[in-house]
């Protein structure tokens, strides 16, 4: 720099600068391809097996050889992607057009007017073509603030081997799968192995595994007045077996082990990779985990179910997945639609649920052939008719709230306290943590 | 005649010294007085920001998770302070005995020092795991049925957060400590042994009083950083187990939750609470360290 002042008179340098911007103009120009409309901006979380998405990207690109996608890619943690999500929304981030999110979210979003409604995108028969929990859940005040992308639904996963050397039917109670896992630990004494593994670590599937044993025996967290309700008999009744007769036993130590109050989806996984655990709650895109004999020991001797229920109620899984949302302060909503409607079409959905195993949102790909060929369980009859679909379609909603986080945050030390310990002050505990829910007060709206 | 040529030198001081004070208040004093302005309001970010005086703070006090987090947060600080301390300078005294291979030992003890405190918290998480946690490993050998969910009872998980901390930080102590030790003329050894101090007596009456500015460094660095603790929680406990401490419920307040109101109390009470230990290590410890140096 030093070299040229010195060197050079101050005139061609002014020259050098005009030249300078010519080419950047010139250069920006030709990147923007002369209509700034073309350019897309798509967040989403890391994926674990990112070529899907990407395929489907593509396949998007190569339908609209003017549009450029661009990939900003979150993290895999969902509450970092929240957070980076949530920053890029509240500041109006140009970054972001397009955008996944978690079905727990619309209802905060909603409210803080991240999200453009779509009730002027899709009619009665569009909204039909999805699972209807999916869709209620991006319905904030009878306005539609997104399109569901794919569905997550608790599953149970079991031994097959195990249970059959046993004449043992997937259970239909919690009983029953209490009582299958005592005759088959009772008759391996000496084996590493446990009954049942599910997530009780304090984070949100605690609210999901606690929610969905809630909802078999016909208990909600939402009270008649549409508010959360946390002090009921059937929540204390839930948490105490999960207390009593799940984890902390001492007469069948083996039915579960206290690591689970430590697991999340990947530790209680893990252990039913081992070979560990007769029974696993989890999502359903574990089934090509759980299957893949690289990673599990147990490949192909594992089968799903819907979550059992407790007497005179009903099966219960807690509704998950990703939802499809459009940034309100974009510009280029039409676009993003356009983009939307791909990714929630037939064959997409069809390309993903086959090479991801993921359970997606539209409801005519579990009668396509070549799904069903590729991934059994998707529409296998048994005794459970196709678990998954029956899942998905009963499953269960956590609380909506603006204040969703606030909810979820209190109900999981609650919850976790609960349960930790086998001499937990379950009424005291539900009642202090009432109190707490009632505090978050105005943001708390209840009703999913 | 004294007057103008004061004046005169004063302007070009103000001229030299402004720059830091404006920067200093736009770095720290706006963005302190911010939150703390933010901390008198009820804010969720919904449009719906309220003055509401201290009722956010009111709310702290009636909060079971908030005197949770108190009580933890002060037993760490209590606990992992004067452990690092004691520990760090077991191992400045070792360091500075070893004659031999000091510098490789002193970039050894560094190791731990360096690593990101994110990466210690992923790998004490591995070693207190109750799966297959290497610390069952050694207590338990292949009887998996004995293994313990260490992170799932309050005392051992608060442990285990608090001996992370040993591990990480006190290599810091002994480093400071030890640059003490070494600033100790050998002189001053020398001529107690000629005057035939014993070996205690020398560390009594020589290196102690003489190392006690390093030593009080460290207790500072040390217990301001304490208060601040969140990484460790954050990996190894997501605050389960009575584990929570007041940055981590502050993180969950303002950055999960969008309650600015009550996100910003909670960063007030940590300032405050840091406030008053820098304040009377300042005006005690520091007058102390004053004295000392008199002395010496």
């Amino acid at each position: 720099m030093r070299l040229h002042r010195n060197a050079r008179p101050p005139r061609p340098r002014g020259a050098a600068v005009v030249v300078l911007f010519v080419v950047l103009g010139a250069i920006a120009a030709c990147g923007g391809g002369g209509d700034d409309g073309r350019e897309l901006h798509f967040l989403f979380w890391r994926q674990h097996q990112p070529e899907p998405l990407e395929r489907a990207i593509q396949a998007f690109e190569a339908a609209h050889p003017d549009v450029t996608v661009v990939r900003h890619i979150g993290s895999e943690n969902v509450s970092d992607y929240y957070r980076e999500l949530t920053t890029k929304l509240r500041n109006q981030d140009p970054d972001v057009d397009v955008f996944f999110m978690d079905v727990i979210w619309p209802a905060e979003f909603a409210a803080r007017g991240y999200l453009a409604p779509l009730d002027d995108r899709v009619g009665a028969a569009g909204r039909d073509a999805f699972f209807p929990a999916p869709i209620r859940a991006n319905t904030v005040d009878g306005t539609l603030y997104g399109l569901p992308f794919s569905i997550d639904v608790g599953l149970l996963y079991y031994r097959t081997d195990l249970l059959e050397a046993h004449g043992f039917q997937a259970p239909e109670t919690w009983d029953e799968l209490l009582a299958q896992a005592d005759a088959i630990l009772a008759a391996r004494p000496d084996a590493d192995l446990y009954g049942y593994a599910g997530q009780f670590d304090r984070y949100e599937g605690l609210i999901c595994n606690v929610l969905e044993l809630l909802a078999a025996r016909s208990g909600s967290l939402v009270g008649p007045d549409g508010r959360p309700q946390v002090d009921t008999p059937e929540v204390a009744a839930t948490l105490r077996w999960i207390r009593d007769e799940l984890i902390h036993n001492p007469a069948v130590p083996r039915r579960a082990s206290d690591y689970l109050l430590t697991a999340k989806e990947q530790e209680s996984r893990d252990m039913f990779l081992r070979g560990d655990a007769i029974f696993l709650r989890e999502w359903p895109e574990a089934w090509k985990i759980v299957n893949d004999s690289a990673r599990s020991a147990v490949a192909g001797r594992v089968a799903m179910a819907p979550l059992p229920a407790f007497p005179g109620g009903a099966p219960a899984g807690t509704l998950g997945g990703w939802q499809l949302g459009l940034a309100a302060h974009s510009p280029r909503q039409d676009l993003a639609w356009t983009f939307v409607e791909h990714l929630t079409s037939h064959d997409v959905q069809a390309r993903l649920a086959i090479e991801r195993a993921q359970a997606m949102a539209r409801l005519s790909i579990y009668d396509d052939a070549d799904v069903l060929d590729a991934m059994p369980h998707f529409g296998r009859p048994g005794p459970w008719g196709r678990p998954l679909e029956d899942a998905a379609m009963a499953a269960v909603p956590r609380p909506r709230s603006v204040r969703y986080n606030a909810l979820s945050e209190r109900l999981q030390r609650c919850f976790h306290e609960a349960i930790r310990l086998p001499d937990s002050d379950i009424p005291a505990l539900l009642r202090d943590c009432a109190a707490q829910v009632a505090e978050l007060g105005d943001g708390t709206t209840g009703a999913p | 005649m004294a007057r103008p040529g004061r004046r005169r030198r004063r302007a070009p001081a103000v001229a030299l010294v402004g720059p830091a004070v404006v920067v200093l208040a736009l770095l720290a004093v706006v963005p302190i007085a911010g939150a703390m302005w933010t901390s008198l309001h009820h804010d969720l970010g919904l449009g719906d920001r309220r003055f509401v005086g201290i009722d956010n703070y009111g709310a702290l006090a009636g909060d079971s998770a908030a005197r949770g987090a108190l009580v933890f947060t002060l037993i760490f600080v209590g606990v992992s302070v004067p452990l690092e301390l004691g520990l760090g300078f077991g191992m400045a005294l070792l360091m500075h005995r070893a004659l031999a291979a000091r510098g490789a030992l002193r970039a050894l003890l560094l190791v731990p020092w360096a690593i990101p405190t994110v990466v210690t918290s992923w790998m004490w998480l591995y070693i207190f795991d109750g799966d297959r946690g290497i610390l069952n490993y050694l207590i338990f050998g292949a009887n998996t049925q004995d293994y313990v969910t260490f992170l799932r009872h309050t005392w051992l998980a608060r442990g285990a957060v608090i001996v992370a901390d040993v591990w990480k930080t006190t290599p810091f102590v002994a480093l400071l400590i030890l640059a003490g030790l070494q600033s100790i003329p050998r002189e001053v050894y020398e001529a107690a042994r000629v005057d035939g101090a014993s070996r205690l007596r020398q560390f009594v009456s020589i290196t102690l009083p003489l190392v006690r500015p390093a030593v009080l460094v460290a207790l500072l660095f040390r217990t301001i950083d304490a208060f601040r603790v969140f990484d460790l929680v954050y990996v190894m406990t997501s605050g389960r187990a009575g584990t929570s401490v007041l940055q981590y419920l502050g993180y969950q307040r303002l950055i999960n939750e969008s309650d600015y109101g009550m996100g910003s109390a909670l960063a007030v009470v940590v300032f405050l609470l840091i406030g008053v230990v820098s304040v009377f290590y300042v005006r005690f410890v520091g007058a102390a360290l004053v004295r000392g140096e008199g002395r010496a």
